[in-house]
């Protein structure tokens, strides 16, 4: 099945008769994400409401709270990596633009290149996580001739920061003439989510902990980069909680943090590798959860989420993953160092001395997440258990 | 006990048979394509060379890209851990190991107990491994081993600029076509290969005493250039079997 009929799949509503044989394949939370992500795409195409791109780290809350239909084209690149069409997404963008561009980049502009998505009435990015984001949602407005909106967050959170992107936000709603009428409401269902990742981030600190890489940064990383504030995003991760709760599995013997949160998302077998070696991916520095909102300070508090996670300057990077790396009892870390990342990459080696002092040996992967020709099975395979020999002997 | 350590690389394969904990024998071979028949060749090798019947042998350890296809193996470890057990073999005080092998070379440094404390791999690349040396040992139609006197014999100090293999091999090309002395052309090659191993020991924390291990070892040229930045390096008298020797070493804690 080539991509173009894969994207034509997701306009149609088969997805609803399928739910309950879904349901019985896959768990709860499974089902919800795949009707999640495949019901949005559906209403987008029928514009249903209007559709607007954004980023990953965007405050979801807010265009959920503008009745709008969000599409996120770094999520929707990761799935269609995940379906084996990544390098050709890639391929297509390195026909006009540098092969050095971060590869979630270029499997985005080839969606463009191909038609592959719901066309945005208008685009709204926060400034996150690099100049690459920005870059792309700059191409897309000029593709679709459409009105793009940045939100640059600077890199301190102080009163005044928290009251610019505040105001921004504000402003953005004012040129949008939309009404933020249903912002209570996503406020609140985001709150409710996000105390049940609360409960599952404590559940990880467990040993044994319930789930691993192959989940936490897979269908729960795609749900926690585009579903805050939407009421499927509340029972995604109620599910979740409640199987985890349940579930019984083996001890690990090595508790691993995942480090810059991604991952590649082709056919691979890391998860499979450390897991085989009794290592956990136990906790990843993108399951890092701001404080709960405030439903009277709606702006105020969307504005300091956004502050929020990891990413941004590496003395922040730093603090945040000693502190994840103390919390979650933490064996090893691995960073996966993407192609083209500089803003992740380039704090890598400070990350890996700074848990050198606490004791914590660091890897450091480098490949590719969106196009499988970055991939090298063996030499991977090798650096992976050569660094669980190493925590054996420890 | 008699143990034996398969070392199955890209280029070749190893097997280190020892007893009680010392060498007996040892065998090395080309890899290439029949894998299977060569495991067993070397194997037999080295059984032969160390006087035993292989039914002697209590424990098997594999490692090398090639482990996973050593079936009568009792246990695999990645040629990181059996490069650091070797080594130490070789000489105790070991504590980071330069290894340069045929397609990847790496750095492994040892805590003060002798244990694995970090490694760092050459990523994608052949430029710093011994394929880099094939190629131009090729192009200059000058045997590997020979690669060692051309060195002392260099008169002038020319640099090579491509990072990359294919591109040097070019640029070496171009060097004879320009009448450069082939000494000199060796020495540069031999300073540039040798940069970019300096260049990955600087990627982590790294002491004293060196070790280089790998077939790379056997090349006095590279040898020699290596010691421009590092005073002293300890090489065993057969580098190449410095990952099975570990490997077999390790298979008396199975």
């Amino acid at each position: 099945m080539d991509e173009k009929t894969l994207s034509s799949l997701m306009k149609i509503p088969f997805i609803y008769p399928l739910e309950l044989i879904i349901r019985k394949i896959y768990d709860k939370p499974t089902a919800i994400w795949l009707k999640f992500t495949f019901s949005r795409f559906r209403k987008a195409y029928k514009k249903e409401k209007p559709v607007v791109w954004t980023n990953a780290f965007m405050a979801q809350e807010f265009l959920y709270g503008l009745n709008t239909i969000p599409i996120f084209p770094e999520v929707i690149a990761g799935l269609y990596s995940y379906l084996g069409y990544g390098a050709k997404l890639v391929k297509t963008a390195e026909m006009k633009y540098s092969p050095d561009i971060c590869s979630f980049y270029k499997a985005g502009l080839g969606m463009i290149s191909k038609d592959l998505l719901p066309h945005p009435d208008f685009i709204v990015s926060t400034s996150h996580i690099c100049n690459g984001v920005v870059k792309f949602f700059e191409s897309a407005a000029r593709f679709y001739n459409c009105p793009f909106y940045l939100i640059n967050i600077p890199y301190e959170k102080n009163r005044e920061n928290i009251k610019f992107v505040s105001k921004r936000l504000k402003d953005i709603k004012k040129a949008l003439n939309l009404k933020d009428d249903k912002l209570n409401e996503s406020i609140y269902l985001s709150n409710q989510a996000r105390k049940y990742m609360d409960m599952i981030n404590s559940l990880r600190k467990k040993s044994p902990c319930p789930i691993h890489g192959n989940e936490s940064l897979g269908y729960m990383l795609a749900m926690y980069f585009s579903s805050w504030g939407s009421k499927e995003g509340m029972l995604f991760y109620k599910a979740l909680y409640e199987n985890l709760r349940k579930r019984k599995v083996k001890k690990e013997k090595y508790r691993i943090l995942w480090l810059h949160h991604v991952r590649p998302y082709y056919e691979n077998n890391i998860m499979e590798i450390l897991l085989n070696k009794k290592a956990r991916v136990v906790m990843d520095e993108s399951s890092y959860l701001w404080d709960e909102l405030n439903e009277n300070k709606p702006y105020d508090s969307m504005a300091e989420k956004l502050f929020s996670h990891p990413y941004g300057t590496a003395e922040k990077r730093i603090k945040i993953i000693k502190k994840m790396a103390e919390d979650y009892n933490i064996d090893g870390a691995i960073h996966f160092s993407q192609w083209g990342c500089r803003q992740s990459s380039g704090s890598a080696f400070f990350i890996k001395e700074m848990l050198k002092k606490i004791g914590i040996p660091m890897l450091i992967i480098n490949g590719d997440v969106m196009d499988e020709r970055g991939y090298e099975p063996e030499q991977i395979k090798t650096r992976l258990e050569a660094f669980i020999e190493l925590l054996e002997g420890k | 006990m008699i143990t034996a350590g398969i070392d199955i690389g890209s280029l070749s394969t190893k097997a280190v048979i020892t007893k009680n904990r010392k060498i007996i024998g040892y065998a090395i071979r080309r890899t290439g394509m029949k894998q299977e028949e060569i495991l067993s060749e070397v194997f037999q090798e080295a059984a032969n060379k160390a006087n035993i019947d292989k039914k002697n042998i209590e424990k098997i350890v594999a490692t090398g890209y090639g482990r996973f296809n050593v079936p009568f193996a009792d246990k695999i470890y990645t040629e990181i851990t059996c490069h650091a057990k070797g080594a130490l073999y070789f000489f105790p005080k070991t504590r980071t190991i330069i290894d340069i092998g045929g397609q990847d070379s790496k750095v492994i440094s040892l805590d003060d107990s002798g244990r694995l404390n970090d490694f760092v791999m050459n990523d994608r690349c052949a430029a710093g491994t011994g394929r880099f040396l094939e190629v131009m040992s090729e192009a200059l139609d000058i045997k590997l081993s020979k690669f060692g006197d051309y060195f002392l014999k260099s008169k002038k100090n020319l640099r090579m600029s491509s990072v990359c293999t294919v591109f040097a091999e070019s640029e070496v090309i171009s060097l004879i076509a320009k009448k450069e002395r082939k000494e000199d052309i060796i020495k540069a090659l031999c300073m540039a290969i040798s940069e970019r191993i300096i260049a990955l020991v600087g990627r982590i924390e790294t002491r004293d005493e060196f070790l280089l291990s790998g077939g790379v070892a056997k090349n006095k040229g590279v040898v020699y250039a290596l010691k421009e930045h590092i005073k002293v390096i300890n090489i065993p008298h057969e580098p190449q079997i410095t990952g099975a020797l570990g490997a077999a070493l390790l298979a008396y804690e199975i």
